[in-house]
């Protein structure tokens, strides 16, 4: 057996091109349904982990999934409008559960800006690990690989993003100070810069700082209209980009902040019971707002996707069976090839056996070594399909 | 000593049919077969080497008749006995040239492989002038190369006979007298039966006996299966 082996051993390692196209072939045809497979698995492990962490949440009527992601994944929904901050007054003040605001719609260096309470490290269970938590206007907290892909630390700052390339999109950038950095959770967390929700409305362009016009004469060019109520400036009014202890007296916010917008609000209840009066009130009162289950959204969505899955299922099978019947085409063409060579063999005192076993041999190679490629492959993909499927839904 | 009695054989659906009433070749002899293509004469090589089995009659090489013998113990006694040369050398190309003489030694489990046989191998490729190309795959070799190592293959299990087909049917004036210098050298080293089957009638001079194997024929072949 051991002298068929080295024969069939040569043979592979003659034909390495031949080889390598079958081990190449055989490889594919396993891994990538084998891949699809993880990474879904993992995606249905991360995504209803996350989801079932979240058991309630409201925001904007319309699609419960596009609500259920910007509450859990800070994906921000454009053509959902905002709610008012005033349904978190409203829950807060029901004292059914305690209300933690997300404002979701802002980037800074691409990841999020996530606007929110204190609350929310709690309710998330996370810890900072360097420094502390956002305490004045224009703090923010990162997330750890925020920090780690921005090489940032407490004491640095960050600008956020203009909403569009010219700047015309009225958002003007926030330098924003970092308080404190986050230890790692692999979450979605890891990859957001939390901010107070003041400071993200003052990103958003409803509160503002800017030079005091309060010492300005009446005929100074800054001011265009004087009254006992209302000062109207020019835009020659310097507007602070940055907040700091010097500048920070002057940030006020203009109108009612109960209708400043919030993307999606956490219903953090102390019970089944509060929970399920809180989602009645809302299924019958507001028109505005919904109340959702992210759990039962995301079951909802990958029970699609599983469904869709099938079909790949049923792809890669067809896939498998083809390759199967190429690779014994393939096979039978070499022996065919190849019959002088067994004749010959078989002339000089090599039995039928033998012969079967060195073919045998040669695909026992092949196999193995499109086994081991697989197996080291699958093994690749199965130690980075946790980080790839969360830069998939963070991304 | 080998012996033919009363050697029918037929091939499945075809009607060539060989029929040979009596053949006697004595140890250490060197006998040409000669005659027509088509005439069975590497059918007899078959014969006698026991890859083909006569429809009746009996063939007996150094005193076994070789049909009473189950498939493995022909094909040992075949391997143990018998060296086969062929026309087109019919080396395994991807096995370097100490491979290809130790060949037998790979496919049949009851020759093991040793420090031994594979110094003899060598030494052999030596004796045939290919001492410095052991590592050389059969497409790096000329066609007399090719044969002097197809040679050495047929020698490593130190046979009694060796059955040469065409043994220098493919090779040049130059190349083809070497090779029978070789082959006689060795026969005649280690006191071998040779029997070439030949359209070359002038390798006839150095042969003890001829067969012509036209003379020997009982019906005409319908077609060319040699």
């Amino acid at each position: 057996m051991s002298k068929a082996f080295q024969l069939a051993w040569q043979y592979v390692c003659h034909h390495k091109v031949k080889s390598a196209v079958l081990i190449f072939s055989i490889v594919l045809t396993i891994l990538l349904p084998v891949t699809i497979k993880i990474l879904l698995w993992q995606f249905n492990q991360k995504v209803l982990a996350r989801a079932d962490e979240t058991p309630a949440v409201v925001g904007p009527v319309g699609s419960d999934l596009d609500l259920a992601l910007n509450a859990t994944y800070f994906r921000h929904n454009p053509q959902a409008k905002p709610i008012p901050f005033s349904e978190v007054e409203t829950i807060q003040a029901s004292e059914l559960a305690k209300a933690i605001p997300i404002h979701s719609r802002f980037t800074a260096q691409q990841f999020k800006v996530v606007g929110t309470s204190l609350d929310y490290f709690r309710y998330r269970q996370l810890q900072v690990s360097i420094g502390g938590q956002f305490a004045t206007l224009g703090d923010c907290v990162l997330g750890a690989q925020v920090a780690k892909s921005l090489n940032l630390t407490v004491g640095d700052q960050l600008l956020s993003d203009r909403e569009d390339v010219i700047g015309f999109g009225g958002v003007t950038p926030l330098k924003m100070n970092v308080a404190g950095i986050l230890g790692e959770s692999r979450s979605p967390d890891d990859w957001a810069v939390f901010v107070d929700l003041k400071t993200a409305w003052v990103i958003e362009g409803l509160g503002h700082g800017h030079e005091d016009l309060s010492n300005e004469s009446e005929d100074s060019v800054k001011i265009l209209k004087q009254t006992d109520k209302e000062i109207i400036a020019s835009a020659g009014v310097v507007s602070f980009l940055e907040i700091t202890d010097a500048n920070i007296g002057s940030f006020h916010f203009h109108g009612d902040t109960s209708e400043f917008p919030v993307t999606a609000i956490i219903v953090d209840s102390p019970d089944v019971k509060s929970e399920t009066i809180l989602q009645g009130r809302f299924q019958a009162g507001s028109a505005e707002a919904q109340f959702t289950r992210p759990g039962k959204v995301m079951r909802e969505l990958m029970q699609m996707v599983f469904r869709i899955n099938q079909f790949f299922d049923a792809n890669a099978m067809m896939i498998a069976l083809s390759t199967a019947m190429l690779l014994a085409l393939v096979v039978m063409l070499s022996l065919k090839l190849r019959s002088r060579e067994m004749e010959t063999m078989f002339r000089i005192g090599c039995s039928r056996g033998t012969i079967a076993l060195l073919q045998i041999g040669e695909l026992m190679i092949i196999f193995a070594f499109a086994a081991l490629i697989t197996a080291g492959l699958v093994w690749l993909v199965w130690i980075n399909s946790a980080s790839v499927v969360e830069s998939l839904l963070v991304g | 000593m080998i012996s033919a009695h009363q050697l029918r054989f037929r091939y499945p659906r075809s009607d060539f049919e060989l029929d040979l009433p009596e053949l006697e070749i004595n140890k250490n002899e060197r006998v040409a077969v000669v005659g027509p293509s088509g005439c069975g004469k590497t059918t007899l090589l078959n014969l006698l080497s026991g890859i083909a089995l006569p429809d009746s009659g009996q063939v007996t090489v150094n005193g076994i008749e070789i049909s009473s013998l189950s498939d493995a113990a022909r094909r040992n006694f075949r391997i143990a006995n018998i060296g086969m040369v062929f026309q087109q050398f019919e080396l395994v190309e991807y096995l370097d040239l100490k491979a290809n003489i130790l060949l037998p030694f790979y496919i049949n489990q009851s020759l093991k492989l040793c420090r031994e046989t594979e110094q003899r191998a060598e030494s052999l490729a030596q004796e045939m002038g290919l001492g410095n190309k052991l590592k050389r795959r059969p497409s790096q070799l000329s066609q007399g190369e090719q044969q002097r190592c197809a040679i050495c293959r047929a020698l490593i299990t130190q046979p009694t006979i060796i059955l040469a087909d065409e043994p220098t049917g493919n090779l040049d004036p130059k190349n083809k007298q070497l090779i029978l210098e070789l082959v006689h050298q060795q026969v005649e080293k280690h006191q071998m039966t040779l029997i070439v089957v030949t359209h070359d009638m002038s390798l006839l001079d150095q042969m003890d006996r001829t067969i012509d194997f036209e003379t020997m024929r009982v019906e005409a072949p319908a077609g060319d299966s040699s």
